[in-house]
C-alpha cells in the first residue's frame, strides 16, 4: 500500500468509525511508514488542541440593545382603536359583555378619542422610524433590494454601496448622511433624541443640524457623537478609521481609552482596542502626525511627545490641550509650557492649578478652545 | 469563562431539578409567549457560544457580531417552531450556523469581503486552556484558512457535525466536505509547524 493511496484513509482512521479489517490494514502500513505515523500523530494532536479551545468567546461589546430594538413588538394600533370604537358604538363592554350607561359611554368615548389621537401620533412616530434613502449613483442595496430611485431604511436594515454606487439618507428631520462607494451601514435607532447608525465599513459624510447629542455613529472601535456639526468618518473592516470634522465638534469615545473631542478642521485616528487618537489639525506637519501616532498607538512615550512639542504650531494648540489629559503627570509641565507659547491662559487659570488638575481651571481652558460644551461628559479628570 | 458557564449551566440544572421557575424550558416557554426578558436571559446564556461559532467561521469580528445579532433575531422569530425535539442549544447553534452559511453563500458578501483577521485580540477574552499560547496559534491558523475549508473544519472538528450533516446544510456532496476537511487539516499542519 503506498502513502498517497492511504492518505485520505488516515483521516477516517483517526475520526472513526472504521471496520476492524480496514483498521488492521492501516496499522500494518503505519508500522512500516514513518511519514504516515507522523501524519496520524499530528491529527491526534490537532484533535487534542481543538478539544482544548474554549467553547465560548465573549463578544467585544454587548450585542443585546440592538437585538432588543429589532425584536420590539410592532402593534397594530389601528385595529385596536377600531375594535374599541365598535364596542363603544355597539354599547358593549368588551370586558364584561354588559351594556354601558350614557355617562360611562361618554367617558369611554373621550378615552377612545384620546387613544385615537395617540394612535395618530404613534403612526407619525412610526413613519419617522424609517429614514428616506435616495440613490445618488449606481445601485445601492437596502438588505437584498436594489435601490432604483428612493427607498426607506428601517431599524435593523442594512444599506450598502458597491464600487460604483452612492446613496444619501435623510436622518429624520435632523440632517443628512451620504454614503461613499464600498460602504455598509445599519440603522440602529430612530428615537426622538437618539438617531443612531452603525458603520461597518466604508465612508460617510454627515451633516447634522440638530442640537448636540442627537446623532450617533457606532463603529467597531469607537462611538462618534455629533455635537452639532459636519464630518466625514471612514472605517475599514479591521476597525481602523479616521474622522475628519469640517464644522462644529464631534466626540469620539470607547471603553479602551480617553475620549477625544474633535473640532472643525481636525482629524482623529481610530484604532481597535485603543481609545481614539489625539485630534490634530488639518495643517499639522507630517512629523507631528507621525509622532502622535507613535504616542497614541505604539507606546511612543516621552520621545514622541518631544517631537510633538518641537513640531507644534499655533494651530496645534488644541492638540496640546488634549495631550495634557493623556501624558503621564511628569510630562504635563512641558506640554503646558508649549501650549501657552501659542495661547495666553484664560483669566483665573494658573499653571500650578492646571497641572494639579483643577477642574474649574481646566474648564476655563476648554472654553478657550471652544470645547466647553463637552465638558464633564467627555473629559476625564487629570 | 468555561468555568463560569459550567457553573451557570449547573445552576440551571439545579433550578430545573428543584422545579424552580427559571429553568431553560420555562424560559423558552415564556419567550414563545413573547416575553422578551426571558429571551434576553436565553441570549445571555448563549451569546458566547453563538459568537464563537460566527467568529471562527467568518474570521471577522465585526461581521461575527452582526451575524450573532441576526442569529438571535432569527431565533426570536422562529422560537415558536421549537418543539423540544432536540436540545434547545443544538437548535440555536444550528440556526446560527445556517445564518453564517447563508451569509457565506451570498456572492456579494464574498466579493466584498477582503480581509481575514489576524487580530488576535478578538480571542483575548476566551477562557484559558492548559496551553494558551498554542490555542492562540491554532485560532490564528484557523482564521487564515480558506473560507470553505475553514467552515467545514469548524463544523466538523470544533462543532462536531458529521459529514452527512455538513453536506446537508451546506449543499455540497459528502465527499467534498471530506476533501475540504482534509485540505484544512493539511494547511493547519503547515501553519502550526512553521
Amino acid at each position: 500500500m503506498n502513502c498517497e493511496k492511504i492518505e485520505s484513509r488516515l483521516h477516517d482512521y483517526v475520526d472513526g468509525p472504521m471496520s476492524a479489517a480496514e483498521k488492521l490494514d492501516i496499522e500494518r502500513h503505519l508500522a512500516t511508514c514513518v511519514n504516515c505515523r507522523g501524519e496520524v500523530e499530528f491529527l491526534n494532536s490537532l484533535r487534542q488542541q481543538v478539544a482544548a479551545l474554549p467553547a465560548s468567546i465573549e463578544p467585544p461589546r454587548d450585542l443585546w440593545p440592538e437585538i432588543a430594538d429589532r425584536i420590539a413588538p410592532k402593534t397594530n394600533w389601528w385595529a385596536t382603536v377600531a375594535l374599541r370604537l365598535k364596542n363603544v358604538f355597539a354599547g358593549e363592554s368588551y370586558e364584561t359583555g354588559n351594556g354601558l350607561g350614557w355617562g360611562m359611554r361618554g367617558a369611554v368615548a373621550v378615552a377612545v378619542l384620546l387613544f385615537f389621537i395617540g394612535g395618530i401620533w404613534f403612526v407619525i412616530q412610526t413613519r419617522q422610524s424609517t429614514w428616506q434613502v435616495a440613490r445618488v449613483a449606481g445601485a445601492p442595496q437596502i438588505g437584498s433590494q436594489r435601490l432604483v430611485a428612493n427607498g426607506q431604511l428601517k431599524v435593523g436594515e442594512w444599506l450598502e454601496t458597491d464600487d460604483s454606487s452612492r446613496a444619501k439618507i435623510n436622518v429624520g428631520m435632523i440632517g443628512q448622511v451620504e454614503l461613499a462607494p464600498q460602504t455598509r451601514i445599519r440603522l440602529i435607532s430612530t428615537r426622538l433624541t437618539d438617531h443612531r447608525l452603525s458603520l461597518a465599513r466604508g465612508k460617510i459624510h454627515a451633516e447634522i443640524w440638530a442640537p448636540p447629542k442627537f446623532f450617533f455613529v457606532e463603529t467597531a472601535s469607537a462611538l462618534a457623537t455629533d455635537l452639532g456639526c459636519e464630518y466625514t468618518l471612514e472605517m475599514n473592516d479591521d476597525g481602523f478609521g479616521r474622522l475628519h470634522v469640517t464644522r462644529g465638534y464631534v466626540a469620539l469615545e470607547n471603553k479602551a481609552g480617553p475620549e477625544s473631542v474633535v473640532p472643525a478642521g481636525a482629524f482623529c485616528e481610530i484604532q481597535p482596542n485603543r481609545g481614539p487618537g489625539t485630534p490634530y489639525s488639518e495643517n499639522a506637519s507630517e512629523p507631528l502626525r507621525a509622532a502622535l501616532a507613535q504616542f497614541d498607538f505604539a507606546n511612543g512615550g516621552a520621545a514622541a511627545i518631544s517631537t510633538v512639542l518641537v513640531e507644534a504650531r499655533e494651530a496645534d494648540s488644541f492638540t496640546l490641550f488634549h495631550l495634557l489629559f493623556r501624558v503621564v503627570p511628569a510630562e504635563r509641565g512641558r506640554v503646558y509650557d508649549r501650549m501657552v507659547e501659542f495661547v495666553s491662559p484664560p483669566p483665573g487659570a494658573t499653571r500650578a492649578g492646571v497641572l494639579q488638575g483643577d477642574q474649574r481651571m481646566l474648564k476655563l481652558w476648554a472654553d478657550k478652545f471652544g470645547l466647553g460644551q463637552s465638558w464633564g461628559r467627555y473629559w476625564l479628570p487629570l | 469563562m468555561q468555568l463560569i458557564e459550567s457553573a451557570r449551566a449547573e445552576a440551571i440544572l439545579e433550578r430545573e431539578a428543584e422545579g424552580g421557575a427559571t429553568t431553560i424550558s420555562s424560559l423558552i416557554r415564556r419567550a414563545q409567549n413573547g416575553d422578551r426578558a426571558a429571551f434576553e436571559q436565553i441570549y445571555r446564556e448563549n451569546v458566547g457560544r453563538v459568537y464563537a461559532i460566527c467568529l471562527r467561521m467568518l474570521a471577522n469580528s465585526t461581521r461575527a457580531q452582526e451575524l450573532t445579532q441576526d442569529a438571535f433575531v432569527r431565533a426570536w422569530e422562529m422560537i415558536g417552531t421549537f418543539r423540544g425535539e432536540s436540545a434547545f442549544s443544538s437548535w440555536l447553534y444550528r440556526l446560527a450556523v445556517n445564518v453564517v452559511l447563508a451569509d457565506l453563500r451570498s456572492k456579494k458578501r464574498r466579493t466584498a469581503r477582503v480581509m481575514i483577521t489576524d487580530d488576535l485580540s478578538v480571542y483575548d477574552k476566551t477562557s484559558h486552556t492548559a496551553n494558551p499560547g498554542s490555542a492562540i496559534d491554532l485560532e490564528r491558523a484557523i482564521a487564515l484558512l480558506p473560507e470553505r475549508a475553514r467552515a467545514v473544519f469548524v463544523l466538523h472538528d470544533i462543532e462536531g457535525y458529521q459529514h452527512g450533516e455538513i453536506a446537508e446544510i451546506t449543499g455540497v456532496a459528502e465527499g467534498t466536505s471530506k476533501a475540504q476537511l482534509h485540505r484544512a487539516r493539511k494547511l493547519l499542519r503547515k501553519a502550526l509547524e512553521k
